[in-house]
């Protein structure tokens, strides 16, 4: 074995050193290609084009207005119930691995699982209604309503905000809860006065992180407005493309959007963002209280987060055997498979050839590091309506030779590119400097470092959050939602159509299925990641 | 004076069984190998572990059922030994206000001790601008603010400098003995902790070897201490 990898690598390190290292950059050099191309000709466009603004600006000022209002008001709560949250689930002594993983596996499931796992709930012949009209005739939620987006917007960045927030309180080192103790100090004062700036820090980050997030809300408004009120700037640049066939006010809502959420991203980026710290989850038991109410506080909470799930018995229930064996559904499936399958890849290289050229730089000890980083990460806060905008005036009135299913790989392969990486950083900085001066010893090839000692390294995590952008690609609403046709849709596509012609139990159904599968997807990964971590024992 | 009685604690396949008492306060060596039980002695004495039976006695009152901070004692750690997000006057403080209040009475105090150990630095700096041994002065200055009868030093200085941890004992033994504090430390740097007490529990396997304090020259001549030496 041991000999078949030295010729693999006396292989490549015959190969032509700046052929080998031009190949590492290629992937990089193209996004910033593209990605150039994409603003340089959108620019144009808007400067030749006359005239330059014809919106109304009462519906613009609307559009404003509510972006901001369901924005703020989600961001409140999620960023409370998530530290709330966080401490019960904390203090509740419960198992901290698996209390992180379910707030991982929450904050990645599909928007539209989630979305129309809440309008089941809430639907008139939802658990809550039938409990409810139990005692009042007359009673009604109705989901389709601010009320309704703020719900779904608030339970992915409360999953965001506990994990931060519960990330932080088990890393908190065991020596302190010690000092706490022997000086009689009470936890929930402790974090009012010796924890809190411990607790909160980097939590600047995340709070602008989801700022953003639920500025940029679009599956979620696009789901579940119920009024032409009801909408955001990326609701807006959907509508001006596809049925006001406006694509100038498109790009210029566009351009204010991504100018707003770069004023507020400037102030993240300008802090770390580090979403993969280390975790030591420790069996400290200080503080933990093991008894009846945090118990009950704690299944709450676990029971709140499992809402959603509650639709996968009434799509079960429906079950149709005709919908799941109908060429059209095959056919999105088949779709939704490749486009994820295409964007993992595209993104795959895309993050290892930036994070490659981010440690070559950093090793060099050039502070050009900080560009590379900032200009994959800034791709973590580009609404994806924004850039598909631009993207479809670059393809269409310039006369590009891209179908749908490329330009909605490419976007999605841009928007997990810098999740992979800024997930990746850590752990493919770790031992950096000896590996370049060994690199440098030895005169090893960056390519045969890549594959060779990189990718081992990596290995546990690359596995992890492949499966988790793939999944998130699986299930992506957004950039689909302009570029497809007769021949090119998605499932998540699919069944917000279905739903929208009054198909419900079809909808449904589908998503049930199709939610099995994710499911099944998620946990193929992680039994191999643990089966790795055992250490295997050699029989004589 | 300290007084253990049967004092035993069991986790996994590892028990431990304590039984020894001392005839003063002074300082006393806690040698062991990594495993044998010191970190768990300390953790029972301090109240931070429950021991499933026997008593812990600290000048004839029973303190086996006491929460930590009903314990008349203070404890020093090898690392963590301050929050390094607050300042010098916060870190010494909390160990007599959980507020944190800056009153004149207060600032007066912190002064005061941080002029007992030389300690002179603006009281408001960060912990963590400060180097090991000037972090590791701080936390002793908080001890000796809470003024409590017995010391539990878990390796705290093992991590630093020689020349550090000879400047550091000094003032643990100045301390010990101005305050007439019974002091415990565990170290495995037993060349070093001859230099300032003669009087050693030895533990192995979660015992302590002959249920008494030893010298130095009595040690010497037990097998499992030759073992450890080795």
């Amino acid at each position: 074995m041991n000999g078949l990898l030295f010729g693999k690598i006396q292989l490549l390190n015959n190969f032509s050193y700046n052929k080998g290292a031009y190949i590492i950059k290629l992937p990089y050099f193209f996004y910033i290609f593209f990605i150039s191309l994409v603003f340089i000709t959108t620019l144009i466009y808007l400067f030749y084009s006359e005239p330059f603004w014809d919106f109304e600006l009462l519906s613009f000022t609307n559009v404003i207005k509510f972006t901001f209002l369901q924005a703020f008001i989600a961001t409140a709560i999620s960023t409370t119930l998530g530290f709330l949250f966080s401490l019960i689930l904390y203090i509740s002594g419960k198992n901290q691995k698996i209390i992180s993983s379910f707030l991982n596996f929450c904050f990645i499931l599909p928007v539209i699982f989630i979305s129309f796992g809440f309008i089941f709930f809430f639907s008139s012949k939802g658990p809550v209604s039938v409990f409810f009209q139990y005692f009042f005739d007359e009673y009604s939620f109705r989901i389709f309503s601010l009320s309704g987006i703020i719900i779904v917007t608030s339970y992915f960045n409360i999953a965001l905000n506990a994990n931060f927030f519960f990330r932080k309180l088990a890393n908190i080192p065991e020596n302190y809860l010690k000092i706490l103790k022997l000086n009689g100090i009470p936890f929930s004062k402790s974090i009012i006065y010796q924890l809190r700036s411990y607790i909160f820090s980097g939590y600047f980050s995340v709070l602008i992180l989801t700022l953003v997030f639920c500025i940029g809300n679009f599956t979620i408004v696009y789901l579940l407005a119920g009024s032409p009120n009801l909408t955001t700037i990326e609701l807006a640049i959907y509508q001006s493309i596809n049925f006001d066939s406006n694509l100038k006010n498109g790009i210029i809502l566009g351009i204010i959007q991504l100018v707003i959420i770069l004023f507020f991203s400037s102030f993240a980026l300008s802090k770390t963002i580090n979403f993969n710290s280390t975790t030591s989850f420790k069996k400290t038991v200080i503080y933990r209280k093991s008894n009846i109410i945090f118990d009950i506080l704690f299944w709450i909470i676990v029971s709140i987060f499992c809402v959603p799930f509650l639709v996968l018995f009434k799509g079960l229930y429906n079950f149709n055997l005709n919908s799941l064996f109908s060429y059209i559904f095959f056919e999105c499936f088949l779709n939704s498979i490749f486009v994820s399958i295409s964007s993992l890849t595209i993104s795959l290289f895309l993050s290892l050839s930036s994070l490659s050229i981010y440690r070559e730089l950093m090793e060099r000890n050039f502070l050009s590091h900080k560009i590379i980083f900032i200009s994959i990460s800034i791709l973590l806060f580009v609404p994806s309506l924004s850039l598909s905008a631009m993207i479809f005036y670059l393809n269409f009135t310039l006369g590009f030779l891209l179908n749908n299913f490329l330009i909605v790989t490419l976007i999605n392969s841009f928007f997990i590119t810098p999740i992979i990486f800024i997930f990746l950083i850590n752990k493919f900085m770790e031992n950096s400097k000896s590996e370049y001066r060994n690199s440098y010893l030895f005169n090893i090839h960056p390519l045969i470092r890549l594959i060779y000692i990189d990718m081992p390294k990596i290995r546990n995590e690359l596995l992890l959050i492949s499966s988790a952008v793939f999944i998130l690609s699986l299930g992506d609403l957004t950039s689909v939602t302009i570029f497809n046709d007769s021949s090119f849709k998605t499932i998540p596509l699919y069944i917000s159509q279905l739903y929208s012609s009054y198909r419900y139990d079809d909808a449904f159904f589908i998503l049930s299925i199709f939610i099995i599968f994710i499911l099944i997807l998620m946990f193929i990964p992680l039994r191999y990641i643990f089966s790795n971590d055992k250490i295997k024992k050699i029989k004589f | 004076m300290i007084k253990l009685k049967k004092l035993n604690f069991n986790f996994s396949s590892f028990s431990t069984e304590f039984d020894v008492e001392t005839s003063k306060n002074e300082i006393f060596g806690v040698i062991g190998k990594s495993g044998s039980g010191k970190s768990t002695l300390f953790n029972l004495i301090s109240g931070f572990l429950k021991p499933h039976s026997g008593k812990i006695f600290f000048d004839n009152t029973d303190i086996t059922n006491l929460e930590p901070n009903e314990r008349n004692l203070s404890i020093l750690f090898q690392d963590h030994n301050n929050f390094d997000h607050l300042t010098i006057f916060q870190n010494i403080i909390l160990g007599i206000d959980p507020d944190m209040k800056k009153t004149d009475d207060h600032v007066k105090q912190v002064k005061k001790v941080l002029k007992k150990i030389s300690l002179n630095f603006d009281i408001d700096t960060k912990v963590s601008n400060l180097s090991g041994g000037e972090q590791q002065r701080v936390s002793i200055a908080r001890c000796l603010l809470r003024n409590k009868k017995l010391l539990l030093l878990d390796e705290p200085f093992n991590s630093l400098d020689p020349g550090l941890r000879k400047n550091l004992y000094r003032d643990i033994l100045t301390m010990t003995k101005k305050e007439k504090i019974c002091t415990l430390i565990s170290s495995h740097l037993i060349e070093e902790l001859k230099n300032i007490t003669n009087n050693f529990f030895f533990i192995h396997k979660g015992k302590i070897i002959e249920n008494r304090v030893m010298t130095y020259q009595e040690l010497s001549v037990n097998k499992y201490f030759k073992d450890y030496l080795q």
